[in-house]
């Protein structure tokens, strides 16, 4: 039996959940919070997303999707325009290939996983960056970022699951 | 090989690209992504500045408690300040009366005064490599790529990208950013050039300049960009050609900040007329 037009609806609502989700964390990120350090540590919400959808539900984070995400953190951060796009889409088609790797393991292997993917994206990043700006940049604030972000995965775990509990076993 | 892993494959290949090509056409053609960018910051922009105003409130809020509870400490702290004003407001009355006067004996071109504009920070978002932030005022209110934001302070940089009703500010701590100012005691020029960190470098200082920590910089108003005399920071090291600058913007205390619409006084017909004079 077809679903009817309804039902297709709120499917689609749902599963925009995944990207809409990254894009809201992504502009919180750049809020002016006034704290010290706050714009050079916030956490790679995106690197986040990008990952753990990657291996729940990659269906739901394409590589488009992960393409719009980076385009949308080089738009906001004023950085070059490429950048974050490029990073995560590498991101998201090395992490949705060995998902198996992750998939149904512990908590601490998920976390060990995370902390690979986002220091090879900081590297990355900061390698395009070094070459586009022409001068040697210094790590020393993306390795605190990167730092950051993964003492904050552990929390971003719980969100990210309870929205894949709650809205997406329909789909 | 199946249809959908060749799919991905082609996706892969193709975003990748890109993004690439996008990394390319923003180094080469800045003014191209430029105009990209400020669009949807500009439609981003509106989110923004709704999200930043409890944010907004909630900082100063905390700042209110932190006043209250230093109350009596900043009391004291201000009485002296108050006395030292005083001083300080009774010379400034005798040098404004000597300048006039010898303004006026001199027929010394009085220099345009700058105007501000005024917008609020809604947005920090930079990054490791880089130190912009956005504000929310844009083309609309007059606000033009590259002139200088101040607040009560002193200089926080320039404005590097316009949108219709945003604009993104480059911090003088930022990589890119290169600000003329001179050392306001011994009048010598150099260049404040950011590099990311929290304090920049004085660079192009001629060798025979005398420069010591607490010396204070000022922007120098030549290459007309910024207009003279914007407060800048103080020196606070100088060991063998790297000499440190600690600017006197508190960076995770910007709420408003005011956009300086300065127009350099250009030569006129009245000018070329006082040169044709025998």
């Amino acid at each position: 039996m077809n679903p009817t037009p309804m039902v297709r609806v709120n499917q689609f609502l749902r599963g925009s959940v995944p990207i809409l989700l990254s894009l809201v964390l992504v502009l919180l990120g750049s809020l002016p919070f006034g704290l010290p350090y706050f714009s050079i540590l916030c956490p790679l919400f995106g690197v986040m997303s990008v990952y753990y959808w990657s291996i729940y539900r990659p269906d739901l984070m394409p590589l488009g999707a992960a393409f719009l995400i980076g385009f949308f953190v080089d738009v906001l951060s004023g950085g070059p325009m490429g950048l974050m796009a490029l990073v995560l889409v590498l991101v998201q088609a090395m992490v949705a290939s060995q998902r198996r790797a992750f998939l149904g393991k512990s908590f601490a292997v998920g976390w060990w996983g995370f902390g690979l993917v986002a220091t090879g994206a900081v590297l990355l990043s900061w390698l395009i960056s070094s070459v586009f700006f022409t001068q040697i940049l210094d790590p020393l604030p993306a390795i605190g970022q990167l730092t950051v972000s993964i003492a904050v995965y552990p929390l971003m775990l719980l969100l990210f699951g309870g929205i894949q509990r709650a809205l997406l076993p329909a789909i | 090989m199946p249809a959908k892993v060749l799919a991905q494959r082609f996706a892969l290949l193709a975003l990748a690209s890109a993004a690439v090509a996008l990394l390319i056409l923003s180094k080469t053609h800045s003014d191209a992504t430029e105009r990209i960018r400020t669009a949807i910051v500009d439609t981003v922009a509106t989110v923004l500045n709704v999200l930043s105003q409890p944010v907004d409130a909630l900082n100063q809020a905390v700042a209110e408690f932190d006043r209250f509870w230093f109350t009596y400490t900043e009391n004291e702290r201000l009485r002296e300040e108050i006395d030292r004003l005083r001083r300080w407001q009774m010379v400034a009355r005798g040098l404004e009366q000597q300048n006039a006067a010898l303004r006026a004996l001199t027929g010394l071109r009085a220099e345009a005064l700058p105007s501000f504009i005024s917008a609020r920070v809604i947005g920090d978002s930079g990054g490791p490599f880089v130190r912009t932030m956005l504000v929310n005022a844009g083309e609309r209110s007059g606000v033009a790529k590259g002139q200088a934001v101040v607040t009560g302070v002193g200089l926080v940089g320039r404005i590097a990208e316009v949108g219709d009703r945003s604009a993104r500010l480059l911090l003088l701590i930022d990589l890119n950013s290169r600000v003329p100012v001179v050392i306001e005691s011994s009048r010598h020029r150099a260049v404040l050039a950011g590099d990311n960190s929290e304090r920049p470098r004085l660079i192009f200082l001629p060798p025979s300049a005398q420069v010591a920590p607490g010396d204070r910089i000022v922007t120098s108003g030549h290459g007309g960009v910024f207009p003279a005399g914007l407060p800048v920071g103080t020196v606070t090291a100088v060991s063998d050609g790297d000499i440190r600058v600690q600017p006197f913007v508190d960076w995770d205390r910007l709420e408003y900040v005011s956009v300086v619409r300065f127009d350099l006084p250009r030569l006129d017909a009245s000018d070329i007329e006082v040169r044709r004079l025998p």
